[in-house]
């Protein structure tokens, strides 16, 4: 259990690095047969853009993620390696990747449309539906948030409390900017 | 039989007040700093020795420990920082 919420402190890093690539294809690879346009780290949107746009858009995430993580790492520590942050960013992916088909599940997909198109028209029983979506899509998300972080932790060393915060302040803020980095 | 190195009593480092040849049984009174990597812990001078039976190389040390390098070199540093407050507060 301990190997899986910190894969960066208990695996090879080439391994990783391997993992880490191979999940990136299949993000791409499901991203455009699902439809899915990663925004960054942390946000995905439905989109009908072509496969070139899609994975464009999805290494822009990702670059961005690393790029961002390794010099505020750097900052802190600085025999912080760019390999593991690589992988730190790539792996943490793997959750949200396999996380991607039960939102294509019709009946989720539909509340979920629903519910974007008109908030104040979602039924009660939608709204268990909802929850029911919210509480399977939890884990994934936690998941993600925890390799990102304890691969952090490892890659960078860090023991403060306000490292983290700032861990955090930064992942969001990342995650909020990355779509406006440049247009796609 | 392993040196103790902390006072049983109130934690604090012990230091050496005799010395003894095994030989002839001449001893040597007085008050001498345990030298720093005596102060370290059993675990933490294992830790060294084991560096050193590697080459200095933390890539394989993490090898045979079955962690990644990472990890490796964070506990490293933690050792490094260790020492140099020993010897910052207590040179010997």
């Amino acid at each position: 259990m301990k190997k899986l919420l910190n894969p960066i402190a208990h695996f090879d890093e080439r391994k990783l690095l391997i993992l880490g690539l191979a999940s990136v294809a299949v993000n791409l690879a499901v991203g455009h047969f699902l439809g899915f346009k990663m925004l960054s780290l942390l946000k995905f949107v439905n989109s009908p853009a072509g496969p070139d746009i899609l994975a464009l858009s999805a290494l822009r995430a990702y670059m961005t993620g690393i790029v961002v993580l390794y010099i505020y790492g750097w900052l802190i520590n600085r025999k912080t390696r760019l390999l593991d942050i690589v992988n730190t960013v790539l792996v943490s992916m793997i959750p949200a990747i396999v996380s991607y088909p039960i939102v294509r599940i019709p009946v989720f997909e539909r509340i979920l449309n629903g519910a974007l198109q008109n908030p104040q028209a979602v039924s009660p029983s939608d709204l268990t539906w909802l929850m029911v979506f919210c509480l399977i899509m939890m884990p994934f998300m936690v998941y993600q948030i925890a390799i990102l972080l304890n691969g952090f932790k490892t890659s960078a060393h860090i023991k403060a409390w306000y490292h983290v915060v700032l861990f955090f302040v930064i992942l969001l803020v990342t995650a909020a900017f990355t779509p406006y980095i440049f247009k796609l | 039989m392993r040196l103790p190195i902390v006072c049983p009593s109130c934690e604090n480092i012990l230091k050496v007040s005799q010395m003894k040849c095994s030989h002839c049984d001449t001893a040597i009174s007085g008050n001498f700093d345990l030298p720093v990597l005596l102060r370290l812990t059993q675990e933490e001078q294992e830790f060294i020795l084991n560096f050193f039976l590697s080459s200095g190389s933390i890539k394989e040390m993490a090898r045979q420990a079955d962690i990644s390098y990472p990890t490796m070199r964070n506990k490293m540093d933690d050792l490094i920082e260790k020492v140099k407050t020993l010897q910052t507060y207590n040179p010997c």
